[in-house]
Formats: structure tokens, sequence, C-alpha cells
């Protein structure tokens, strides 16, 4: 009982110390808005990725996957490589099912099974950071980046929900106009896994996130370019993002 | 014939504008060895077989048709003659009206949750986890479907002798022709599904099932069935060998677990009860006289009981597999690229009603992968054991070794 106003006082010092002014939080929730919008500025898309796996340097395989994507995270994977032709991905929030190739049984899979499943899912379906994560400012910083000095603000990212393929992210972002300039990628285990590279480019006059490059760090020897080829806005119907459509869905052209 | 065997084989004969065409090819090579049972007459000690299968499936304008090429006994070590045969396995049209999808054709429909066995694939039984290749086809089938937020409504009729391949006795005379109604709902983090089916064999089924993810790592799932009628080998002793006959109310329930850790490792156990296969009580009866007429085809009419969907009432599984993020735990596998293409897999079937035990274990590994073509060699071996007087380890073979390449265009 006498210890109850000595708790009191260490939780509001803990607080005052560790958890971010509501301004600060509101900047760093338009930091992470800002940058999302680089990577995909619209509620519902189709966005068709090409993923290059690297290995000692050399080229080892390509997978092309296109997501029809829409908010309160909701996606829909469709493997589009000749090798799984006819594998998806659905995500409903921190719900997932995978559908293998000629199967006509959808697999329910845990949050855990997805993230030990194949790492680009992961990388190509996370597109807003602001879905899965919380953000806390750290520091302004200087880069050198391509030979260029660039300002940056540096944020820490916190995952917000079970899917979320890294369990924390620390991510560089300009100080001009909060466009992703790298990221480390930190696992549950508290490793970090692999360091992001963000590439600009030009889509229809907007300058956006148009590729990423991911390094393994705990392979070294490899290394993923993930681009992005084309982003337009689609709104599937609501069945597709049904469990029990997964499996019929198979006979749909895509 | 020939022109209903042209119309089906024409969208394969469009050009890849047309339509997409999945393929998969097996080599599969195996070595047996007999058992030493009292039900089955002395075969070769060991013997040696090559197999193959060419698979193609392609869709085209609301057409899909997945066809087999089989070669059986390519190569034998036996006397076996070799077979050929292309078998459609499904040739479906899907089309979706305003506020209902239709699916007509021969299709496979899976209904079925569990891993070690699917109670609910209740048109057409599957064979569970080969070691080497197996063919499976649909049956003919009429669906509609009406999609809602929550999940669907669907109306089935199904036609299981559809089927080219010929199956037991048993598979033959439970071909069905029914009609059902099926109910599956998405609520939070939990999948339900309830399904109510009528046909000219059992004569009425009630199954339901669900799955729920409990946290990040675990999640479980259930089947519950019961069948008005189902038909199974009785034991008879004024019979000599079992016969096939009607029997009244049939059971099925299973309950599973699934763990994945974070290092990679993935762990399945699963119990499940049939009350249709036959008793500890029944498979004593049977070896008993068995023992009687060793070895010889009057012996072998009395192992009936392994025509059955579950050999042994009672059964138990687990499975494990290791991902590929497994590597990263240790340093001396981080550096070894190779071993991300490498995946072990373990399944243990255990009949705790006379310790039988079927054990599997598969080595796969993606020797090529470019992302259009792929090339997976397997190593699979199965072995029938456990107690001497167990139903699984008086099976024909005492463990089947398989090398199995697989392909991907």
């Amino acid at each position: 009982m006498c210890s109850y106003p000595k708790n009191v006082t260490l939780m509001a010092l803990l607080m005052l110390f560790s958890v971010p002014s509501l301004a600060q939080l509101s900047r760093v929730e338009k930091m992470l808005t800002h940058a999302d919008a680089f990577r995909l500025d619209l509620a519902s898309a189709h966005v068709v990725s090409l993923v290059t796996l690297y290995q000692n340097g050399e080229q080892d395989k390509t997978r092309r996957y296109d997501v029809y994507t829409r908010p309160e995270r909701q996606s829909l994977v469709i493997f589009k490589s000749q090798v799984e032709a006819g594998q998806k991905m659905l995500m409903l929030g921190d719900n997932y099912w995978l559908l293998m190739p000629k199967s006509r049984r959808p697999i329910r899979i845990t949050p855990m099974q997805k993230l030990l499943g194949e790492a680009s899912i992961g990388d190509i379906s996370t597109l807003k950071w602001s879905d899965d994560y919380h953000g806390q400012w750290q520091a302004e910083e200087f880069l050198a980046l391509d030979g260029e000095q660039i300002t940056a603000n540096r944020l820490e990212l916190s995952a917000a929900t079970d899917g979320a393929s890294y369990q924390r992210i620390t991510l560089w972002l300009t100080a001009s106009d909060d466009f992703p300039l790298k990221a480390d990628l930190y696992l549950r285990s508290g490793k970090l896994a692999k360091q992001a590279r963000f590439h600009a480019g030009d889509d229809d006059g907007k300058r956006r996130v148009v590729a990423m490059t991911l390094f393994d760090r705990i392979q070294p020897a490899k290394k993923t370019v993930i681009e992005y080829q084309s982003i337009v806005p689609v709104n599937l119907d609501d069945k597709y993002y049904n469990p029990a459509y997964l499996a019929r869905s198979d006979a749909v052209e895509w | 014939m020939r022109i209903l065997l042209a119309l089906l084989l024409w969208p394969l004969s469009c050009t890849a504008e047309d339509g997409s065409f999945d393929w998969d090819w097996t080599l599969s090579a195996a070595t047996a060895q007999s058992t030493d049972s009292p039900f089955f007459s002395p075969t070769d000690a060991e013997r040696q077989t090559l197999d193959a299968l060419l698979d193609v499936q392609t869709h085209w304008q609301g057409m899909t048709g997945r066809l087999a090429l089989r070669a059986t006994n390519v190569l034998s070590s036996d006397e076996e003659a070799h077979d050929g045969e292309v078998i459609i396995q499904e040739w479906f049209w899907h089309h979706s009206f305003s506020s209902v999808d239709a699916t007509a054709g021969k299709l496979r429909l899976d209904w079925g949750v569990g891993y070690g066995y699917r109670p609910l694939d209740i048109f057409k039984p599957y064979r569970r986890h080969p070691v080497g290749i197996q063919v499976e086809e649909g049956a003919g089938t009429l669906l509609l479907s009406h999609f809602d937020a929550l999940g669907d409504w669907s109306v089935v009729a199904t036609d299981s002798s559809w089927t080219q391949q010929e199956g037991s006795e048993l598979e033959q005379a439970a071909q069905q022709k029914g009609i059902g109604i099926r109910r599956y709902l998405l609520q939070g983090d939990t999948e339900w599904q309830g399904i109510a089916y009528y046909d000219d064999v059992r004569r009425g089924l009630l199954a339901m099932s669900v799955i729920s993810v409990l946290d990040p790592a675990w999640e479980w799932h259930g089947s519950l069935l019961y069948q008005n009628r189902y038909l199974s080998y009785v034991t008879d002793s004024s019979a000599f060998a079992p016969e096939l006959k009607t029997q009244s109310s049939g059971y099925q329930g299973l309950l599973g677990l699934n763990w994945a850790s974070l290092s990679g490792h993935n762990i399945i156990a699963e119990y499940w009860y049939d009350s249709r296969a036959w008793s500890q009580s029944e498979w004593q009866n049977v070896r008993q006289s068995a023992q009687q007429w060793q070895r010889s085809p009057l012996a072998q009419s009395l192992a009936a009981g392994y025509s059955h969907a579950n050999l042994v009432q009672h059964n138990f599984m687990l499975h494990w597999t290791m991902a590929a993020t497994a590597w990263r735990e240790w340093s001396w596998s981080r550096t070894q690229n190779w071993l991300d293409d490498f995946t072990p897999t373990t399944d243990v079937l255990i009949a705790p009603q006379d310790g039988g035990v079927i054990a599997t274990q598969w080595f796969n590994y993606l020797a090529w992968d470019s992302g259009t073509t792929s090339v997976e060699v397997e190593v699979a071996a199965r072995f029938y054991t456990g107690r001497s007087e167990s139903a699984y380890a008086n099976l024909p073979d005492k463990h089947m070794i398989l090398l199995n390449l697989k392909g991907k265009f």
C-alpha cells in the first residue's frame, strides 16, 4: 500500500521521458504519411512488383507479384512467375490464407508462418508503414548517399500489428519532403536482418519510390531488388477479399 | 468420343496469347521392400519401379482445364506391364453473374480442414501425403455461390462417378450423386463451416469445421461429421471374408494444433477418430483367421479393412517441417546459401489402438529456380512399422524409398 505513491511518481517520470508529446506524435505521423505517399498514394491499387534476387553479385532468380491492396490492411497477392503460377496469398489484417498452385484448398496460416515464408512477400505487400508501425522521431542527421550530403530525419518505427514483417525499423527520411532514403530492418529477435535503400524516379511527372534494394545482413552474399513497375488505381470486387472465393478466383484471368 | 476429346483439348492447341499453361513434370524412382505379413502373398523381397507424370493446367475464357499424362512402370524390376493414360483431372467453367458465381464441370472441391486427414472432403476421397506420383480427379459438379461480407452460401450438386481411374471395390461402391448446402463464415480470427448434404450412398450427412488463430504462433482447427449410412467391410463369423455392407450412423472427428516458431520450425499435431474404420478387436479377428491361411489369396481377402479411408479408428499424427529461415539461426549454416533451398519434413502417424506407426521423411532440395523454370530433387522414405501385430506393420510394404525429380515450366 505504501509503495503506491512511489509507483505513480515513477510511472509519471517514465512517461515524461519515454512517450513523445502529442505534437511530436502528430509530426511523426505526418512524416510517415508523406513517406508512404511516395510509395503508394492510392487507397486501393494494383501494384506490379518485379523482384530480382542476387547471390554473390549474380542474378539468382526473379519473381513477379501483382498486389491488389485496399484500406484496412487488406491485400491479395497474385504470384505471377511461371514456377509459382496460380499461387495466391490473401491478407485481411492479421489473418492470412495461402493457396498453392493447382490446389483448391486455401490454407490458413498464422502471422508467424507468414513471416517464415518467402521473405519478399512481406516486403512487397507492406507499402504503407503507417498501417503497421508506430513511429518516433529520433534525430536530425547528415547522410552521405551517392556522393551527396543530405539532411535527414531519423525515425524509429515499432511494429503495431502481429503480421508486421519487421519488429523494428530505423528509417531515414529527407528533412525537406520526407522522401524515404534508407532503412534498417530488425527481426523480432532484435537481429538486424536487412538494410534498405530507396530509389527515386519519375512516374507521370510525380517523384516516387520506383525501386528498393535490400541488402541481407545475416547472409551478406544476398541482395534483393524490388522494382515497382506499375501502380494504378483498381477497386476489386469485395468477393476477391473473401477467403471462400480464393480457390474460385483461380478461374479468373488475372 | 473423338469430337468430345477434340473439344476438351482444343484450348491446349491455342497460342500462349490465348491462355496460360502451367506445366509440371515428375520422375519418380522407387524401391520397396515387402513385409512379412500373414495377409499378403510373398512377392519379390525388393522391387524397383520408375513412374513419370506430365501435368498441365490452362485457363481460357472462363474455362479451366487440368490434364495429366501418367506413365506407370516405365521401368520395373518385376514383370508388371507398363501403362500410360491421359487423365482429365479437372475441366470446368466459371462465371460470375450479378450476385451468384456459377461453376460447372469436373472439379476438385476441397472443403476439408486438417493436415493428416480431412473429414470434410466429402465428394471424393483424396489420398493424403503420397510419397510417389498421385493424380487426383474431381467430381462432376454444379456449384452456385453467393458471397457476402462474412463468407458465402453455396448450393452444390455432385456426381463422383466422373472418375477415370479405377478405385478399390469400396471406392467404386461409394461413388455418390447428391445435393447439399454449405455456409462458410469468417468472424474475427475464426472461420466456421457448416455442410448439409444428401446423396444416394450416405442418405444424409451433416458436417462442420472451425479454424481459429489464437496468437501469432498458434492455430487450432477441428472437424466433425455425421453420416446416416456408410459402406464398410464387416467381419462376420458366418462368412469367411469380410463383406461390404451398408452400415448406419458413421462419425468422424478431428482436432489439431499448429505451432510455428520464429526460429523456423512448424509443428502440427492432430488426433482424429473414424467410426467406419476397424476397431482393434476386428483387426485381431481377421489377423487370427489370416494366420490359418498364411499368405494365400484367401488370406489377402481378409485384409479388406485396408480399403477403408482410415485403417484404424484412432489416429494421431505429428508433422514437423523447417523453413529456410531456420538455417539463419546457426553461424555455420549462414554462409551455406544452398541450405536456403533445402527443406526437411517429417510425418509420424501413430495408431494408439494397436501401436502401429507410419513414419515418413522428406528431404527437398530446390536445385534450380530461375522464375520461369524450376527443378526440385526430393528424397522420400516411408516406413510401415510399430508393433508387429498392428495394422500398419502388416501392410504389403515394409518400407519405400523414393527419388523424385520434379519440375515446373
